[in-house]
């Protein structure tokens, strides 16, 4: 079972949260026109990192709220965690 | 209050169970029933000044920043239970009275106020083995160090998620919802079956 | 019964507590702080065993928990407990064990023939023989899993309790040596919240059997000197018999503590095992270390055990295991074992290959008169059933040399070096390092956050492993802020030694496999010659090797034989250790009961059993109950002699004739407030809401971003700003998450809060054309007039007293209200509908019949007749699904997968013979199959009997069933029979809709 920190209230056991897959897959804004492939993209297209990945977490049973984690997908560790929103360094996926 | 003969706690039909931690000052664990309290959900932006005034002046409490409980002199406590969401506690007022007063005071503000009085339920617990009773179905650190009185956090006991507060030195106030009332009681029940013999 | 091989005096056991037990059926006596093992061997029982694939006779071979042969099957019954090690096991009065893997007696094994035909059996041999034809596997497995195996399962439920708990510390200290009760006693002293588990009943590791000194005085008094001082310090807690069996991530360690094994079962109370789950900030790893054997020809006859393990049994029980000793050892330290046996009174001999050396022990030997053969190693046991002699050859040069004759004896203690117990560090995610020098792997640089001290780093030397666990303590205390206190001096002598000589295979390598077997891994049967068969054959990594062995599987998982294997591998390769590698350490550690991993979450206990505030009432009213989700709902109310089929015949029809009452509380339930809720609810439903006036419900159907139906309820426009949105009873915390989700993490500028009011209100359908004169009784502050207050609207007001939020909406087609009211009020106000309904006969109802009038009605039930892959379309509700605006899912609507039309669709289904009901999930086939393969259309997802209409009706996802309306399908039943039904619009009852709106 993991340690994971909640940007509101630390340090916490997994159990209390809820995965959300990769971070920074913004929704494209005019879905209607792409194209299917393009959707289909947005979609199921995961990087599937090896190494450290950006992700969403949700502290399920804590304060709800989701927040985004560095995370090595090699040795567990987080890097750090964050408010979704927070990061500025903007790695779209999906929409491009 | 009137209310309070027709209303009904979540704890009924259980009652022969509660029997053994039903007691005023338990030697190892005792759980009482703090039924019928009113509880209102707020949520507003604490980054707002006038949110923030207008709530305090209301309720006559310090807004927590953090994870904390906060007193008014009126039987009325705040909760943090996130960064922009708070569970209000009273014993005086009802949670349409509190939700009308809280309301009418943040006209114009964004914000949002739920009565949920029936959607909740607190037990007391106390007793010398409170801490072993807990830690066998909660993640959390409640060492002294770490978690003081006063400290408020959620979590979850066995699978129902918990508001956990520390009223005392052997005294902590579990805040849950009222469908898994039943099961967090028979859960802390049997937990404490080793320290009830 | 004579303890034969009880010593005079000496040992921590209580001689004034003799204790009788049973053993394969034959009473012993023994004394009361024996193992079972102990106690066996003070009886001169040394065969215990017969091996997992040969069944050949074993013997106990160590004296704790790397025990790969003496296992048992303890008590029986509800106690039973398979594959115990009898090293392990604290003995008790009246207790009972027989041998595993031995029927019907280890002396008679009808199976010990193995032994016989083992040439024939090498490794590989099953995975070669058992091949082909593949339909004899079920044969092939039911001998093997005859012949090769341990315990028996136990048939009876377990007796027994077990428990959990999380625990946090600053330091966990593993282990409850000298090293481990010197790094807790540092830290503890410090304030620390220190944590030491210890998997035997007293501490003291090897200083139990130790007769080295401690300032001065023997080293079992500065043990109890520290326990003591330990007791006194608040923040310390001492688990004794408590195996860590797990180093799981971010320095979260699982401990099993074992409260009860240790008494008779009939004084057993409370928890037989409590998982520990510790979170700690560091952690102190002092584990030891376990004796290697020598692998030498029939190395497992009973009689030969390791030498610590005699010395164990010597110095800790009082036992001496035999009389005439051979002490075959590489090293220094064994030779300790030779002076315990023979102040025991025991004859001994010393075979060792190397040189005479001028170490502390040998000459402490020597001193004593025992005999040392040099340069000299033991080849081969003899024996039957007990070792009776063994076979010396010189050693020079790292070769055999010639025959150096026999000895005759009944004990062989062996000692091939030490390998430090890495198994937690490895878990941790450290590689163990080759040491050279010690000739062992020691743990390499640490991943978590911990450190090993004393002999589990390969520090052995007493002197040396105390500093070493002062050093890391302080530092520790440093790394976690606390304030170190003065270093403590401990005074020991220092033991000079001579170099161990690395020893893998004592024989010669090209004669592997011709003579008897030289063990390697006993509980496997894996023999020097596998292991060489193995690398012949081409398996050249350890793991390969491993899998084609079995070399370390089993309840020991390798700890007595697979550093040996992987020297004798390495060996048989021509390379190194370190290049050879070992196998991975995985949890657990040692194995771990089922009891223990379940703990209290079983039953009623597995999973929340949630209910609404009239459950009691359903109860009293002889409600049976269904499982929704969570949720306990009430299924049907039978009247005596009533049956469901009678039960829901008569609720239907309440409901269509009269009027009924359903508890809908567990609906699950959104608070939606703020000035953008209503662009929320468009991004969430499939339909347009920003016109929704304000009193007004609407129904909404929820996509996930595939396009698929993924929920469904009525939302209702309280006010401007506020919304309260109704969700499936099963999908209300999973829509709650979703409209977080997108809210928080995509649409943070929105200005809506979401609060779950689910367990606030109780929600109750009241149904039927009486409805609304049941209302009106019992509610004066709402005009219920048809017009005054229409379908689809919602009024604030008074039920029975208490403020209510009535909305009239409809799932069965009736004319229907919901009544909400605060939870606290509900069985109130519920027993006050019940009163006012009585001169309707209002009728409760349960799910059963909520769902035969929402299936007459053609309305879905999110979850049963959907699968996560339904679309609006396919259900025919494309009107739903808004043109203009954009929604979550709305894209996925126009995938050419989408869009085809023969996508499974949602239609209805009736039966020819109207007295058939479908069994749900029946597969649908176009035409009656005989046997052969059929294309499948679909499945029926509901079916019930509608008593309104008569006759059977279903409702199914068709392949193109939409544009088969009329035709004629099959519905094949389990019998193979096939059940022509006729395709319909799922509508089957008041088509038109009127019932509703009156
Ligand atoms: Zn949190």
């Amino acid at each position: 079972m993991l340690q994971i920190t909640c940007p509101w209230c630390g340090l916490r056991a997994e159990s209390e949260f809820s995965y959300g897959g990769e971070a920074d897959i913004a929704r494209p804004s005019d879905s209607e026109a792409l194209s299917d492939e393009a959707w289909g993209d947005y979609l199921f297209m995961r990087k599937n990192t090896k190494g450290v990945h950006k992700e969403q977490w949700l502290h399920a049973s804590g304060c709800r709220r989701w927040f985004n984690a560095e995370r090595d997908t090699v040795t567990y560790q987080f890097i750090r965690t964050y408010p979704v929103g927070a990061s500025g360094s903007g790695d779209t996926h999906g929409a491009d | 209050m009137s209310n309070q003969l027709i209303q009904e706690a979540p704890l009924v039909g259980i009652e022969s169970k509660l029997a053994r931690v039903f007691v005023k000052a338990p030697t190892s664990f005792g759980l009482v029933e703090r039924s019928f309290m009113t509880h209102v959900t707020l949520r507003g932006d604490p980054r707002s000044k006038t949110f923030v005034d207008v709530v305090e002046r209301t309720l006559q409490l310090t807004l927590p920043a953090g994870q904390a409980m906060t007193h008014s002199p009126h039987g009325c406590s705040a909760v943090w239970m996130g960064p922009d969401e708070w569970l209000i506690e009273s014993t005086e007022e009802t949670g349409p009275e509190l939700e009308t007063a809280l309301r009418n005071a943040l006209a114009g503000e964004h914000h949002a106020v739920v009565d949920v009085s029936s959607g909740f339920t607190v037990f007391e617990l106390t007793g010398p083995k409170v801490r072993d009773v807990l830690a066998k179905g909660c993640p959390l650190d409640l060492h002294p160090r770490v978690f003081p009185v006063g400290h408020s956090v959620q979590s979850h006991y066995f699978k129902a998620g918990i508001t956990l507060l520390r009223i005392d030195e052997e005294c902590y106030r579990l805040v849950v919802r009222r469908s898994f009332a039943e099961y967090c009681c028979l859960m802390l029940l049997d937990a404490a079956d080793e320290f009830l013999r | 019964m004579a303890q034969t091989n009880r010593i005079a005096k000496g040992g921590r056991i209580n001689r004034g507590a003799p204790l009788t037990f049973q053993f394969n059926g034959k009473n012993y006596q023994g004394y009361e702080g024996d193992t079972l093992a102990s106690a066996l061997l003070a009886n001169d029982v040394h065969f215990v065993a017969r091996s997992w694939k040969y069944h050949r006779p074993r013997g106990i071979i160590t004296a704790g928990v790397e025990e790969p042969n003496a296992l048992v099957q303890l008590e029986s019954g509800e106690y039973e407990v398979p594959n115990a090690r009898s090293t392990e096991i604290e003995l008790y009065a009246g207790l009972k064990a027989k041998s595993v893997n031995a029927e019907p007696s280890i002396e008679n094994d009808r199976l010990a023939v193995n032994q016989k035909i083992s040439r024939f059996i090498p490794a590989g041999f099953y995975y070669k023989t058992f091949m082909w034809p593949q339909k004899m596997w079920p044969k092939y497995e039911e001998f093997i899993r005859d012949a090769a195996g341990l315990g028996v399962a136990p048939t009876e439920l377990d007796a027994d309790r077990y428990d959990k708990a999380f625990a946090h510390c600053d330091v966990l200290v593993v282990g409850g040596g000298p090293a481990g009760l010197a790094a807790a006693w540092v830290a503890g002293r410090a304030g620390a919240r220190v944590i030491l588990a210890d998997n035997q009943p007293e501490l003291g590791g090897s200083l139990l059997t130790s007769t080295e000194a401690i300032d001065s005085k023997p080293a079992l008094e500065w043990v109890a000197k520290l326990e003591a001082e330990l007791a006194t310090m608040p923040e310390v807690r001492i688990l004794r018999r408590s195996t860590v069996f797990g180093y799981q991530d971010h320095n979260l360690l699982t401990i099993c503590e074992r409260k009860t094994d240790h008494l008779p079962p009939r004084q057993r109370s409370g928890i037989r095992e409590r998982v520990w789950k510790v979170r700690a900030r560091k952690v102190i790893l002092a584990t030891g270390a376990h004796e290697r054997p020598l692998v030498f020809a029939n190395n497992d006859l009973p009689g030969v055990m390791t030498a610590s393990a005699v010395t164990t049994y010597v110095r800790r029980y009082g036992v001496r295991p035999g009389k005439k000793v051979v002490l075959f050892t590489n090293n220094d330290a064994a030779y300790q074992t030779a002076v315990d046996l023979s102040e025991a009174g025991a004859r001994v001999v010393v075979v060792d290959p190397r040189p005479s050396g001028r170490g502390t022990l040998p000459e402490l030997a020597r001193r004593l008169g025992i005999e040392v053969r040099n340069q000299t190693v033991v080849v081969r046991c003899g024996g039957k059933l007990r070792v009776d002699k063994v076979e010396l050859a010189r050693y020079q040069n790292g070769k055999l040399a010639g025959s150096a004759g026999t000895l005759d004896c009944d004990l062989v203690a062996m000692s091939g070096g030490y390998n430090p117990v890495v198994h937690l560090f490895a878990q941790s995610g450290g590689k163990a390092r080759w040491d050279d020098e010690k000739v062992c792997f020691v743990p390499g640089k640490s991943v978590q956050a911990e450190a090993s001290v004393g002999a589990c780093n390969g520090t052995f030397a007493l002197d040396a492993t105390l500093a070493e666990a002062v050093g890391v303590a302080n530092a520790t205390l440093e790394q976690l802020g606390f304030t170190r206190g003065a270093a403590p001096v401990w005074k020991t002598a220092h033991v000079d030694e001579s170099a161990i000589l690395p020893l893998w295979l004592v024989g010669e390598r090209d004669q592997v496999g011709r003579g008897d077997k030289q063990f390697v891994d006993f509980q496997n049967d894996v023999s020097a010659a596998d292991i060489y068969l193995a690398a012949r054959e081409g398996y050249h990594s350890v793991e390969h090797v491993k899998r084609y062995t079995a070399m370390g599987f089993g309840t020991d998982q390798g700890k007595l034989g697979n550093i040996n294997g992987m020297g004798i591998l390495a060996e048989a390769l021509n390379q190194s250790i370190p290049k050879t590698g070992t196998t991975t350490f995985r949890p657990n550690f040692t194995p771990v009961t089922f009891g223990a991993i379940a703990g209290r979450e079983l039953g009623d206990f597995l999973d929340p059993i949630r209910k609404t505030c009239i459950h009691e009432w359903h109860r009293e009213q002889g409600a049976l109950f269904e499982d929704v989700g969570q949720w306990k709902r009430p299924w049907y109310y039978p009247k005596p002699g009533e049956y469901l089929h009678a039960a829901v015949a008569r609720e239907c029809l309440a409901v269509r004739n009269s009027v009924g009452m359903l508890d809908a509380s567990t609906l699950g339930k959104i608070d939606i407030q703020g000035p953008d809720a209503a662009i929320l609810l468009n991004w969430l439903y499939t339909n347009p809401w920003s016109k929704l006036e304000v009193g007004k419900c609407r129904y909404g159907l929820m996509l996930d971003e595939n396009g698929m139906v993924f929920d469904d309820g009525v939302t209702t426009r309280l006010a401007d700003q506020h919304y309260l949105m109704t969700t499936t009873s099963g999908g209300a915390a999973r829509v709650m998450n979703w409209m977080e989700r997108w809210l928080q993490t995509e649409w943070p500028h929105l200005k809506v809060h979401l609060t779950s009011v689910t367990d606030h209100w109780a929600t109750f359908a009241v149904a039927g054309p009486n409805s609304r004169r049941v209302l009106q009784k019992v509610c004066a502050d709402i005009d219920f007039a048809a017009e005054a207050f229409p379908f689809m609207t919602f009024r604030a007001g008074t039920v029975a007293g208490v403020a209510a939020r009535v909305m009239r909406i409809s799932f069965s087609g009736e004319l229907a209200y919901e009544v909400n009211v605060p939870a606290n009020f509900g069985r109130k106000v519920w027993e006050a509908l019940m009163a006012a309904g009585a001169e309707f006969d209002i009728t409760p109802y349960g799910t059963e019949t909520m769902h035969v009038l929402r299936a007459e009605k053609g309305y879905i039930i999110v979850g049963q007749d959907t699968d996560g892959s339904v679309s609006p379309i396919d259900l025919g509700m494309e009107g739903m699904v808004s043109k203009t605006k954009d929604f979550l899912g709305k894209r996925s609507l126009f995938r050419s997968d989408t869009r085809r039309n023969d996508r499974k669709q949602l239609v209805g289904l009736k039966p020819v013979d109207p007295t058939v009901v479908l069994p749900e999930g029946g597969q649908i086939v176009a035409a009656p199959t005989s046997g052969g393969i059929t294309p499948m259309l679909g499945h029926v997802t509901s079916s019930y009997y509608s008593p309104i209409l008569a006759r059977s009706i279903a409702m199914a996802v068709m392949k193109g069933g939409q544009s088969r309306l009329g035709e004629r399908a099959y519905v094949a039943l389990r019998d193979g029979q096939c059940v022509p039904v006729e395709v319909c619009s799922p509508v089957f009852y008041d088509v038109e809709g009127k019932r509703q709106h009156v």
